[in-house]
């Protein structure tokens, strides 16, 4: 931990279709189309090259959420939407989330690489598992399997995938047979400019960290506090040690969801604006989601009540991500708030996420601050309104980390890899 | 179309391109942007993949193949071709919506019976996450029934972004296809229909069967050669095909036939295309380089003879279905279940809680 830290930090932007809040689409900037339109996406691509960022990624379900009050329910497919925004773009990463549990390794192997050829060695792939049943059904399926098997299928599929892209540089049939996929081929895509597609992954549970340990190249975090946070670098990066492979060789990068003004006070007001623009529910909504809970019908006004924290944290009970739920945890262990104080806190401070109300300033000591403790190594940033919130980023923020020496003054790598080994240089 | 409302004789000109074309493509996209000056309805991407013929040395992936060149070549339409082998119909759906909705309604779906790349013999099989299905005609003609019902589960019409209410969309007119067939898929998309309501659906067929399959589930056949006695049958089996494609208005899906181009035989191609764009019951010709044929020798050459003798039209229209005068397919999801509730309008802004 030290301030003789040498590099530069990694900055991704998590493109929630139109940014995080629900109510995104109210922006007078924006059309009732805008989420699918091809040249919203172009924007968003170029205003993030503009900035130098080091990639923009996509998460994904193959399953459609309620759009009746928000439109970044409507998803177009990653690979697909990155393949168009790499004809409008030449430098920036394109990471797309994929499904372990729903997709063909063939399949995606030759998708994810073809992406990664058509953009110039620029593609990523987020690796998830599923979690929702309602995604499930729409592959034949009754239930997604429990954690533990979706993680064991996962390691096996990021292995085949990976075996797959080195047979389309060396031309050798792979010959795979194991416990859930038997496979003899090889891949017919022209080789990739960075070797193969950047490796990340989502997952907070001890199997997900230790996936992300032997096989990521970077590691999509949910962390609220710098002290989980550390300790949760540290432990990625021993299991690369262990793994054999160099700490730096995977990247940390939580997600930050961010309103941002230029006063602390404009930005607090932007983002109470924009929960108010949304539906009342919302936060009780996605608390109850998160943690498996009908929190609904717990009283606003007292405390959360001890058997509901502990099975937050009950790997086999219900509800989100394991991360997701570690990190809620933390942050009302930590306040002991009343669960109305909780739901308040939590649009200046996230929620899963780490949040940040502030200004560009603030938010680039934020940024230091973390990064010079060793709680990370970059930030995935989640604007709560993409088509304005982009803007600040690429004309305020990264200048000010620019100033600080702290980010590229303009790109000196051209693939994602690139980028990538360039920020621990 | 099958009936004879249209006073052109001429037909309607598509491109094939396999692997190796598309990889130069992508590889420099200047080439893309002259496929604009073709009038051609379509380029199907990928061809090769399902025509039954050995792979090319290389290919792309179809569809993230055809948004990449969509972008770089914006007047021109493309099929993406793909089997049910190695993908699964909700994740094809998906990716054919999402080009369709990034090219502007360009975009289509070109379906054959198996992937000349991808190893293993069953339908999803290789996923492992079931036995899978056999790969034949009665597979790849329910991935298309599948596939049109999702693009109909969220209909556009829908959206109604309306800040005074604060609904962003009529939620309760999205449908589950609950699909029940080689493929059990619940639905809805994760996208709305597009620009020209649903995507294009060709299939690529070079069997009667398979004709009179396509004719039940498709807008338009590709058929794989121009042999008569096959020709004359596939006409009679469209003709006879109860299309479920089709309002009842005695359309029968478009007839498309491939004419393969092979090396310095340009004279020879010109003719044999023209002769088969006159052919009774044909609607148009998709030209099939071989990996030999450069696409500007398609483009310069082929094309503007072609043109020159009348055989050939020029597709004109913002959307793949404006330029094949193709209608909105029929609905197919009358009475299914609804997902969602109808929004309740949100009162003014107040705090939350």
């Amino acid at each position: 931990m030290s301030d003789v830290r040498t590099g530069h930090v990694i900055l991704g932007v998590n493109v929630l279709v139109l940014g995080y809040l629900p109510a995104a689409w109210q922006s007078d900037l924006l059309h009732k189309g805008s989420f699918v339109d091809a040249d919203y996406w172009n924007t968003i691509g170029r205003v993030a090259e503009r900035a130098t960022l080091d990639a923009v990624f996509l998460a994904d379900a193959p399953a459609l959420g309620n759009p009746s009050y928000d439109a970044n329910a409507g998803r177009l497919e990653p690979t697909v939407n990155w393949s168009h925004v790499a004809a409008a773009t030449e430098r920036v990463g394109l990471i797309a989330t994929a499904s372990t549990t729903l997709n063909d390794p063939f399949d995606l192997a030759q998708r994810l690489l073809s992406l990664d050829y058509l953009s110039g060695g620029r593609a990523g792939w987020n690796i998830v598992t599923t979690r929702d049943a309602s995604a499930a059904r729409n592959f034949g399926l009754p239930e997604i399997p429990a954690r533990d098997d979706r993680y064991d299928r996962a390691a096996e599929f990021v292995d085949l995938v990976l075996a797959l892209w080195e047979s389309a540089r060396t031309g050798e049939e792979v010959r795979h047979h194991g416990e859930f996929f038997d496979l003899e081929g090889r891949l017919r895509v022209p080789p990739s400019k960075q070797g193969h597609p950047v490796l990340l992954q989502a997952g907070g549970s001890p199997k997900g960290r230790a996936l992300a340990g032997r096989r990521a190249e970077g590691v999509f975090a949910a962390e609220l506090t710098k002290e989980g946070a550390i300790t949760h670098y540290r432990e990625v990066k021993r299991y690369a040690a262990d793994a054999g492979r160099s700490p730096d060789s995977v990247k940390i990068l939580p997600g930050l969801l961010l309103s941002l003004g230029s006063t602390e006070e404009e930005a607090r007001r932007r983002s109470d604006e924009l929960h108010d623009l949304g539906p009342a529910s919302y936060s009780v909504q996605w608390l109850s989601q998160a943690i498996g809970y009908d929190v609904s019908r717990l009283d606003l006004d007292a405390k959360f009540p001890e058997e509901v924290l502990a099975a937050i944290v009950d790997p086999a009970s219900s509800g989100g991500s394991i991360g997701f739920r570690q990190s809620i945890y933390e942050q009302i262990r930590r306040t002991d708030p009343t669960v109305r104080e909780y739901l308040r806190q939590t649009r200046y401070t996230g929620s899963g996420h780490s949040g940040f109300v502030g200004t560009p300033e603030q938010l680039v000591d934020h940024i230091e601050d973390w990064y010079r403790s060793g709680a990370v190594d970059g930030f995935n940033l989640q604007p709560d309104v993409l088509i304005d919130g982009l803007e600040v980023i690429a004309d305020e923020v990264v200048p000010l980390l620019r100033k600080r020496g702290l980010f590229r003054h303009e790109y000196t790598t051209d693939t994602l890899r690139g980028h990538f080994r360039a920020a621990s240089a | 179309m099958g009936d004879s409302t249209t006073t052109e004789t001429s037909a309607y000109l598509a491109i094939g391109l396999g692997g190796d074309h598309l990889a130069a493509l992508i590889a420099d996209p200047r080439q893309a942007s002259p496929l604009d000056g073709t009038g051609a309805a379509f380029v199907a991407a990928g061809i090769d993949r399902i025509d039954g013929s050995a792979p090319d040395g290389v290919t792309v992936e179809p569809t993230v193949a055809a948004a990449f060149l969509a972008a770089h070549a914006p007047g021109t339409a493309f099929l993406a071709a793909a089997a049910p082998h190695r993908d699964h119909p909700y994740n094809l759906a998906r990716r054919v919506a999402s080009l369709d909705h990034l090219s502007g309604g360009r975009s289509g779906l070109i379906l054959g019976v198996r992937d000349g790349y991808a190893p293993g013999d069953t339908a999803w099989g290789g996923a492992g996450l079931t036995e899978g299905a056999p790969l034949g005609v009665g597979t790849t003609r329910d991935v298309a029934v599948a596939v049109q019902k999702l693009w109909q589960s969220w209909p556009q019409e829908s959206i109604v972004a309306d800040r005074e209410s604060r609904i962003f969309a009529r939620a309760e007119q999205i449908v589950h296809v609950d699909h029940r067939g080689v493929f059990d898929v619940a639905g809805p998309l994760t996208v709305p229909s597009t620009a020209q309501g649903s995507p294009v659906l060709a299939w690529y067929a070079d069997s009667v069967p398979e004709v009179a399959a396509a004719g039940e589930v498709a807008d338009l056949v590709v058929l794989a050669d121009a042999d008569p006695i096959l020709l004359g049958q596939a006409v009679a089996a469209l003709d006879a095909a109860p299309s479920s494609r089709f309002a009842a208005d005695g359309r029968r899906p478009l007839l498309f036939v491939q004419v393969a181009v092979t090396r310095g035989r340009a004279a020879d191609v010109v003719a044999r295309a023209g002769s088969v764009a006159a052919r009774p019951g044909v609607d148009g010709i998709l030209l099939r380089p071989d990996a030999g044929v450069g696409v500007a020798e398609i483009v310069g050459e082929i094309v503007p003879r072609l043109a020159a003798l009348g055989a050939v039209r020029a597709s004109e229209g913002p959307t793949l279905r404006d330029r094949l005068a193709l209608p909105e397919p029929a609905r197919l999801l009358a009475g299914a279940r609804p997902v969602f509730p109808a929004p309740e309008p949100q009162s003014a802004p107040q705090p939350a809680l």
